[in-house]
C-alpha cells in the first residue's frame, strides 16, 4: 500500500491542525486569567514537561518499530486488551469531535445564521466529512496539509496586524497569581498539547520511521509557539477579565485587526479558514476513528463505517443543549478522561517494553 | 413489487455497503532526491552501447549497427531500403536509410534508385575497366603501379546524378545528416557513406493555431495529417533519441496513433503504461483525440487529466522534460502525459518571455481562476447571510438597486448566467459576418435592457460580466469548461449555508483534487509531495532560466540535469575560466 | 405500473430533496428586506424607563440613476425598560428586520451616564451585530435631539459622515474618539478610567464666553455646544466626558482635552495661542506635534507623586510685519513661552482629574502595576481611590522650529 505512507511535513501538519482547532475553540480559561507574561511562562513550563514526556515515548516507542498502540497492547495481554485500549480511543475521539463540533455550530449560529436550526449547520460539516473519508486517506493528508499551511499565514497576518493594538502594560504583574498558582493550574492543561494522543497511532503510517522522532519533538516545539504567541496577542490586546469572559477569544481579536482604511472588516477570511480547519480536524478524526475500528473488529475496509459513526456524532451534538454544559463536559470530565488514557497508553508501553526486554533476555 | 423492493434494495446497497472494486491503481514512484547520484546518473546513459566512430566497409556490420542506433524496428518512420547497386556492371551490396515524411520520396525514386538500381548507359559502362598501370622510375628498375579501381570516386563522380553531395566517413555526420532529412547511402566494400540532399517535408503550409494565440513565439500548428505532425516533432527535437511508435487503434478504423517520447529521458514505466493503455482498447472505431483522451484517462471526473494542444513546441517542451506525446491521425490536437494541475494554468509563452513578465500573467490568470469558481458564489453568500462585510455606501446603493428588482437573488442570478452561456454558445454558430458582433453587442444590449426594464440589478450584470472574462482568461479550454460547471455548485452552496456551504465546497474541491492522479502521478504535484519545485522547469512561477536546471522530479526521468550549475557561461570572466 | 414507479420514487426523491432546504430561509435575511441602523441613542424616559431612537439609512428608491445622490435618513424613537426589548419593539413597527451590522455611532444623553451605563455597555457588548468600533458619544442635549439634528452639510452620504466627523479630532486636539471596545476594556480593567467624546447641538442660546478666561485661552475653552459658531442648528463634537465606575462625573474643555492627549501619548497635532513675548496685547499662535510623553509615578509616604517630561515641537503661524520671530534669541524666549504655558494647563488639568474627579483618565495606573508582581497586592493597593492625593511635576520642552514659509530677520 505504498499510497499510504506519509512524508515528513505531512505528519508535522498532522499534529499540527489539532493546535490550531485547540486555539479555535478556545484556549483553556485556566491559562487566560494572568497576564501575558506569566501565561507564557506557564505555557513554556507546561511545554517543557510536554518534551519530556515525548522523549520519554520516544524511548519507549524504540523497541516497536512501526506499530501503534494497538499493537503493543496485542503484545503484552491479547486480544483483550486490545480490544479495551481501542474502544477507549474511539471514546475518546469521538466526545472531541462532538464537542468542537457542538461548539461551532452554536458560535456559527450566533454569529451568523441567527434561524438555522443546529442540526442543519452540523449537517454541513457532516457531508463534507463522510465525502472526504469515502475518496481515501492520502486526500485527508494532502488537503491537510495545504489547509494547516494557509491557515497558519492567515493567522501570523492576523497576529502581526494585531500589534498595533498592544498595550504592552498588560504583561505586569509579572507573576500573576503567584508561582504556586501558575504552575500547578498548568500542569492539568497538558492536554493542550493534546497531539500526545495522535503520536501513540501514527506510527505505522510513516514512510521513513526514523521521521517519527524527529516529528514528535518538531511538532511540540511548534506547538508551543502556537499556543505562546497566541496567548500572548490576546492577552495583550484585551484585558483578562475582557477574555475570560468571552466565548469565542480568536473572533473578537479578529474583528479588530484593520491596516488602516484598506482592510477593514476582514474578519469573514480568518473565518473562513479556521472553518476549512475544522473540517481536516473532523475528518481526520473520523479516519483515525474508523481505522481503529477496523483493526479490532477484522474489518476488510472501513468505508462503511463511515456512514454509521457519522451518524453516531450528528445526533450526538442534541446532547449538548448550551454552552455552560460544554464548559462542563470540556474542562471537568473530558480533560481528565484524556489524561486517564494517555496516563495508561504510556502504562501500557512501558510494560511492553519490560515484557519485550524479558523475551529478548530469555532468547 | 418485488422487482421494485429488488430495486431500491440494490440502490441501497450500492450506496452504502462496500464492494470490493479491483480500482486500477498505477503509480509512478517518485524519485528521491540524491544529490550524489546524479553526476553518476548522467554518465551511465542508457544508450549506451559502443559508440563506434568510423564507418566500416562490411554493409553488414553497418545496416546493424544503424537498426540498432535508430531502433529501427520500433520505430516506425525510419526507412531502410536495400538494394543491389550496379557500378562497372558489376553489383554491389548497398542500402540507403532516410526518414519518411523528411524526404521528397520522388527525388529518391528518380534520382537515386533508378540511376543506381535499373541497369542504364552510365552504370553498365566497362570500357575503361582496363587497370591503368603506371611505371615508375626509382633505383633504376621500375615498378608498375596498378591504379585500382575506386568505387567510391566512381559513384560520387559518375553514377548518382544528384545536385548535392557528402561523403562522410564518421556515423556521428552520417546521423546527424539524417536526422536533418537526408538520405544516406551505404555501399558494401567502402567506408564512406553519400549524404543526398532530399529534404522534403512539409513547411509552413501549416497553418496558424486557430485557439492558443500568442504573441512571441512560433506560429506553427499542427495538422490532420500524422506524418507530418510527426516530421515537425522530428524537425524540432533534432536527435536520434526519439522515439515515435505507432499502434493501430479501432477494429474497423484501424486509425493510426503515435506514441512519442525520448528514450534517454523518458520513464520507462510511463511510456509502458501509455502504450498499455493505448493497446488495450475494445472500440470500433476512433476518429478525434478527444475520444482516445476520454478512453485513456485515469479517472472520469470533470478534471482534465491530459493536457491537450494543437502548438508543436508546447509538445517539443514537453517531450525535452519527460513526457509522452500522442498524436492521432486526423485530429489537429495531441495529447500529452501525465499533466498536473499547474500546467493547465501555465501558457506557451511563458517561457519565452522574461520570468518577469510571465510571473505577473500568472498571478493575474491565478486570480482570474478564483473569480470563475467562486465570484457569483461568494456574492450571494455576503448579501445574504454577511452583510456587515460590505461598506456601508455599497450595501445602501445594492439594497436601493435591488427594491425593484421582483426576483429573489439567486433566481435572478440563475436567469443571469443561462443567458450569457447562450450567448456564449449561440456566438459559435452564428454566420461569419455578424458573428463578433452579436457577441459584444448582444450582451451589451442585453444586461442594458434588463437592468431598464427592471429584471435585474446593475451589480449584477457587473458580476457576471468578470466571472465570464475570467472564465476566458484561463490558457487551457478543459479547465475553464471545469470551472464553469463548478461555478453552479459553488452558487447554490452560497445560497444555502453562505461561507459554511462554500468553505464545504472548498474542502471537497480539495480532497479531490488531492485525491487525483494523471497517469500515476499526483495532481497536486511538484508542491505535495514535495518535489523539487525550487528549480525545475514545471512550477507554478516561472523561474529564470538560469535557474531551470533540472527536470521535474516526479516524472522521475532518467536525465536529472537540464543544463548546468552555470548555464551562462560567457559571464565567467575569462580569468575563471582557466 | 414501472412508470408509475418510476414517477413515484422520483416524487418522493425530491421532496426529501427539498426538506433538507428548509434551513435557508433566505427570504427574510435577503439585502433589501433588512433596515441598517446608523446611529443608535440611549436616553433616560420617564421613571425607570429608557428612551431608545434609531436613525436609519432608507435607500433611494429609484433605480433608473446609476448612483444615488444622497441618502436619506429617518428618525424614530421608542420607550422600553431595556435596550434588548426595545430592539423588539422597534422590530414590530417598522417593516423590515433591523440589522445593526452599520451601525456607526451610540449616544448617550448626559443625564443617563450621571446615572450609570456600565450595564448598557455590557449589553451592547454581547450582541454580535454592533461592531466594536462604533463611537461613543455623550451628548449635553437629549439623544433623539441630537440625532435628528445630524445632517451632513458637506457631503451627502451619511455614514461616511460619521466616519468622518469623529475622526477629526486628530488634527484639533479637541477631542479623541473613543470605541465602544476601548470603553468596555477600561471599564473592565481598572488601569485607567474610560472616556468618550462629548456633543451637543449648536444653538444660539447656548454660546457662552466664560468671562474669567483670557481671551487668549477662548478658542479652546469651549465644549460641545457653545462655540460661536453660526449656521444652522447641527451638531458638533468637542471636549471630552469623564467617568468614573461607570458614572459621568465630569466633562473637559477643550485646551483640557489637549493636555489630556499629551499625558497619554495621542496627540497628533493642535493649535494654541500663546501670549505674544515681545508685545503684550498680541498673541501668537502656534501648531504643536507631540514627540514623546514620559510619565513616572513613585510613592511617598503612601500618596503617589507623579511627574511627567514632554518633549513637543511647535511651528509659528502667526506671521505679521512687526514680529520679530527670525532671530534665534526670539526663539527661545518664545519657547520658554510656550513651556511654560504648556506647563501651567497640564497641570490644572491634572489636578482637575485628581481633585475635583478622582478618575485616572490618564493611565497612570499603569505605570503602577508594573511595580506589583502578583495580582492580588495590585487589588490590595486600590489605585483608584489612592489617586485623589497624588503631587505631579510637570516639565515641558518645546523644539520651535520657526515658521512655515515666510520668516523676517
Amino acid at each position: 500500500m505504498v499510497a499510504k505512507k506519509i512524508c515528513f511535513a505531512e505528519a508535522i501538519a498532522l499534529i499540527i491542525i489539532l493546535v490550531i482547532n485547540r486555539i479555535i475553540l478556545g484556549i483553556p480559561k485556566s491559562l487566560l486569567v494572568n497576564s501575558a507574561f506569566s501565561a507564557t511562562l506557564t505555557i513554556i513550563f507546561v511545554s517543557i514537561i510536554t518534551i519530556l514526556i515525548i522523549l520519554f515515548i520516544n524511548k519507549l516507542f524504540k523497541r516497536f518499530i512501526a506499530s501503534d498502540i494497538l499493537d503493543i497492547s496485542e503484545f503484552l495481554a491479547g486480544n483483550l486488551l486490545k480490544k479495551i485500549v481501542g474502544i477507549l480511543y474511539i471514546l475518546l475521539f469521538l466526545g472531541i469531535s462532538i464537542l468542537c463540533l457542538s461548539y461551532i455550530c452554536d458560535v456559527l449560529k450566533s454569529i451568523y445564521f441567527e434561524d438555522a436550526d443546529k442540526l442543519f449547520l452540523a449537517l454541513f460539516f457532516i457531508i463534507g466529512i463522510v465525502i472526504v473519508n469515502r475518496m481515501g486517506f492520502s486526500s485527508i493528508i494532502k488537503s491537510n496539509l495545504i489547509i494547516v499551511i494557509l491557515t497558519t499565514i492567515v493567522m501570523i497576518v492576523m497576529f502581526v496586524l494585531s500589534i498595533q493594538l498592544f498595550v504592552p502594560e498588560r504583561l505586569f504583574p509579572l507573576l500573576g497569581f503567584g508561582i504556586k498558582e501558575n504552575s500547578f493550574a498548568g500542569l492539568t492543561d497538558v492536554f493542550a498539547f493534546s497531539g500526545l494522543t495522535y503520536i501513540m497511532l501514527i506510527f505505522p503510517f510513516f514512510k521513513d520511521t526514523q521521521d517519527f522522532y524527529k516529528t514528535n519533538i518538531i511538532s511540540t516545539i511548534l506547538v508551543t509557539i502556537y499556543l505562546a504567541i497566541s496567548t500572548l496577542c490576546l492577552l495583550l490586546v484585551f484585558p483578562n477579565s475582557v477574555i475570560s469572559e468571552s466565548i469565542f477569544n480568536m473572533y473578537i481579536l479578529a474583528r479588530l485587526t484593520d491596516l488602516g482604511a484598506f482592510l477593514q472588516n476582514t474578519d469573514f477570511i480568518y473565518l473562513l479558514f479556521w472553518i476549512l480547519s475544522i473540517f481536516s480536524y473532523l475528518s481526520i478524526n473520523m479516519f483515525f476513528i474508523t481505522n481503529i475500528f477496523k483493526k479490532i473488529t477484522n474489518l476488510k475496509n472501513r468505508t462503511a463505517v463511515v456512514y454509521a459513526f457519522s451518524l453516531i456524532i450528528f445526533v450526538s451534538i442534541l446532547l449538548i443543549n448550551n454552552i455552560t454544559s460544554y464548559n462542563f463536559l470540556l474542562n471537568n470530565v473530558y480533560k481528565y478522561y484524556m489524561i486517564a488514557v494517555i496516563v495508561l497508553s504510556i502504562i501500557i508501553l512501558i510494560l511492553a517494553n519490560i515484557k519485550k526486554k524479558k523475551n529478548s533476555n530469555k532468547t | 413489487m418485488n422487482n421494485f423492493k429488488n430495486k431500491i434494495l440494490s440502490f441501497l446497497d450500492n450506496l452504502f455497503i462496500y464492494k470490493e472494486t479491483n480500482k486500477y491503481d498505477f503509480f509512478l514512484p517518485e524519485k528521491e532526491s540524491c544529490e550524489v547520484n546524479t553526476q553518476k546518473k548522467d554518465e551511465m546513459d542508457i544508450s549506451k552501447q559502443t559508440d563506434y566512430e568510423d564507418i566500416f566497409p562490411n554493409i553488414n556490420i553497418n545496416l546493424e549497427y544503424m537498426q540498432i542506433k535508430y531502433n529501427a524496428l520500433i520505430n516506425s518512420d525510419v526507412v531502410i531500403r536495400e538494394f543491389n547497386l550496379i557500378a562497372k556492371n558489376n553489383e554491389y551490396k548497398a542500402f540507403l536509410i532516410y526518414l519518411d515524411g523528411m524526404v521528397d520520396s520522388n527525388m529518391i525514386n528518380d534520382f537515386i534508385l533508378k540511376p543506381l538500381m535499373l541497369r542504364n548507359s552510365a552504370n553498365t559502362y566497362i570500357k575503361d575497366n582496363q587497370n591503368k598501370s603506371i611505371t615508375i622510375v626509382k633505383n633504376n628498375y621500375g615498378i608498375k603501379k596498378v591504379k585500382k579501381f575506386n568505387l567510391e570516386e566512381y559513384i560520387f563522380n559518375s553514377l548518382v546524378p544528384q545536385n548535392s553531395i557528402k561523403k562522410y566517413t564518421k556515423f556521428k555526420d552520417a546521423i546527424s545528416d539524417i536526422n536533418s532529412g537526408n538520405c544516406i547511402l551505404f555501399v558494401d566494400t567502402i567506408s564512406t557513406v553519400f549524404s543526398l540532399e532530399v529534404k522534403g517535408f512539409k513547411a509552413r503550409s501549416i497553418g496558424e493555431p486557430s485557439n492558443e494565440i500568442i504573441v512571441r513565439g512560433s506560429q506553427e500548428a499542427f495538422v490532420e495529417v500524422i506524418r507530418t505532425n510527426t516530421s515537425i516533432l522530428r524537425r524540432l527535437v533534432n536527435n536520434e533519441n526519439l522515439i515515435i511508435e505507432n499502434i493501430d487503434v479501432g477494429k474497423i478504423s484501424k486509425t493510426k496513433v503515435a506514441v512519442c517520447y525520448l528514450n534517454n529521458i523518458a520513464n520507462e514505466d510511463l511510456v509502458y503504461e501509455v502504450k498499455y493503455r493505448i493497446n488495450n482498447l475494445d472500440i470500433d472505431t476512433l476518429i478525434s483525440s478527444g475520444q482516445l483522451e476520454q478512453l485513456i484517462q485515469d479517472d472520469s471526473s470533470i478534471f482534465p487529466q491530459l493536457i491537450s494542444t494543437e502548438r508543436p513546441d508546447k509538445a517539443v517542451n514537453y517531450l525535452f522534460e519527460g513526457r509522452v506525446v500522442v498524436i492521432v491521425n486526423g485530429s489537429p490536437y495531441i495529447l500529452i502525459a501525465p499533466g498536473v494541475l499547474v500546467d493547465y494554468l501555465s501558457s506557451p509563452e511563458d517561457l519565452n518571455l522574461k520570468h518577469q513578465y510571465s510571473n505577473i500573467l500568472k498571478l493575474i490568470r491565478l486570480i482570474a481562476y478564483f473569480f470563475a469558481l467562486l465570484l457569483p458564489g461568494l456574492y450571494i453568500a455576503i448579501t445574504t447571510y454577511h452583510q456587515e462585510l460590505i461598506p456601508t455606501e455599497l450595501l445602501l446603493a445594492i439594497a436601493s438597486s435591488r427594491e425593484t428588482v421582483p426576483f429573489p437573488l439567486i433566481f435572478e442570478i440563475i436567469i443571469m448566467e443561462l443567458s450569457f452561456e447562450l450567448i456564449r454558445e449561440a456566438g459559435l454558430r452564428v454566420p461569419s459576418p455578424i458573428g463578433p458582433t452579436i457577441g459584444i453587442v448582444g450582451a451589451l444590449i442585453l444586461g442594458e435592457a434588463a437592468v431598464s426594464a427592471g429584471i435585474v440589478s446593475p451589480i449584477l450584470i457587473i458580476i457576471v460580466a468578470i466571472t465570464g472574462i475570467s472564465s476566458f482568461a484561463i490558457p487551457d479550454f478543459s479547465l475553464s469548461f471545469t470551472l464553469r460547471l463548478l461555478r453552479f455548485v459553488f452558487l447554490i452552496l452560497g445560497a444555502v449555508g453562505g461561507f459554511l456551504g462554500i468553505a464545504l465546497g472548498i474542502f471537497v474541491y480539495l480532497c479531490f483534487i488531492s485525491n487525483l492522479k494523471s497517469f500515476g502521478v499526483p495532481y497536486t504535484s511538484p508542491y505535495i509531495p514535495n518535489s523539487n519545485f525550487t528549480n525545475s522547469t514545471t512550477s507554478f512561477f516561472t523561474k529564470p532560466i538560469w535557474k531551470r536546471e533540472k527536470r521535474p522530479s516526479f516524472l522521475n526521468p532518467k536525465k536529472d540535469n537540464e543544463e548546468g550549475k552555470i548555464s551562462m557561461l560567457w559571464k565567467k570572466s575569462k580569468k575563471e575560466k582557466e | 405500473m414501472n412508470i408509475l414507479k418510476k414517477t413515484i420514487s422520483i416524487i418522493l426523491i425530491s421532496i426529501l430533496i427539498l426538506l433538507t432546504l428548509t434551513g435557508c430561509k433566505y427570504e427574510n435575511n435577503s439585502i433589501e428586506n433588512q433596515a441598517y441602523v446608523i446611529a443608535l441613542g440611549i436616553d433616560k424616559g420617564k421613571e425607570n424607563l429608557l428612551k431608545l431612537s434609531f436613525q436609519f439609512a432608507t435607500p433611494s428608491s429609484d433605480s433608473t440613476s446609476s448612483s444615488s445622490s444622497g441618502s436619506e435618513t429617518t428618525t424614530t424613537t421608542v420607550e422600553c425598560s431595556s435596550i434588548s426589548s426595545g430592539f423588539n419593539l422597534m422590530n414590530s413597527y417598522i417593516s423590515k428586520k433591523l440589522n445593526l451590522s452599520h451601525c456607526k455611532v451610540i449616544i448617550f444623553s448626559e443625564e443617563l451616564a450621571s446615572i450609570g451605563i456600565a450595564e448598557e455597555i455590557q449589553t451592547l457588548i454581547n450582541k454580535i451585530q454592533i461592531r466594536p468600533e462604533a463611537s461613543i458619544i455623550i451628548s449635553k442635549c437629549s439623544a433623539s435631539d441630537f440625532i435628528e439634528n445630524a445632517k451632513p452639510n458637506l457631503m451627502s452620504l451619511i455614514a461616511k459622515y460619521y466616519e468622518i466627523i469623529v475622526t477629526s479630532g486628530k488634527y484639533t486636539g479637541y477631542y479623541y474618539n473613543s470605541t465602544l471596545e476601548n470603553f468596555y476594556s477600561s471599564l473592565e480593567e481598572g488601569l485607567i478610567e474610560p472616556t468618550a467624546m462629548l456633543g451637543g447641538i449648536n444653538v444660539e442660546n447656548l454660546h457662552y464666553i466664560d468671562k474669567n478666561i483670557n481671551y487668549i485661552d477662548i478658542d479652546s475653552s469651549y465644549v460641545a455646544g457653545t462655540s460661536l459658531v453660526e449656521d444652522e442648528n447641527l451638531i458638533q463634537l468637542m471636549g471630552t466626558a469623564v467617568f468614573k465606575d461607570g458614572k459621568l462625573v465630569g466633562e473637559l474643555n477643550g485646551q483640557e482635552t489637549i493636555s489630556h492627549l499629551i499625558i497619554t501619548n495621542k496627540l497628533e497635532q493642535c493649535i494654541i495661542n500663546i501670549p505674544d513675548p515681545f508685545s503684550s496685547d498680541n498673541l501668537i499662535s502656534v501648531s504643536i506635534t507631540l514627540n514623546n510623553t514620559k510619565n513616572k509615578v513613585e510613592f511617598v509616604n503612601n500618596s503617589p507623586f507623579i511627574t511627567v517630561d514632554t518633549s513637543v515641537e511647535a511651528y509659528i503661524l502667526t506671521y505679521s510685519d512687526a514680529s520679530n520671530y527670525g532671530t534665534e534669541e526670539a526663539l527661545k524666549i518664545i519657547e520658554k513661552y510656550i513651556n511654560s504655558y504648556l506647563a501651567t494647563h497640564i497641570s490644572s488639568y491634572l489636578y482637575k482629574t485628581a481633585k475635583d474627579y478622582n478618575s485616572d483618565i490618564a493611565g497612570f495606573g499603569k505605570k503602577v502595576i508594573s511595580k506589583y508582581t502578583n495580582i492580588n497586592k495590585w487589588n490590595e493597593s486600590n489605585w483608584s481611590e489612592n489617586y485623589k492625593n497624588a503631587f505631579f511635576h510637570v516639565n515641558v520642552s518645546t523644539d520651535l522650529e520657526g515658521s512655515t514659509l515666510m520668516i523676517n530677520n
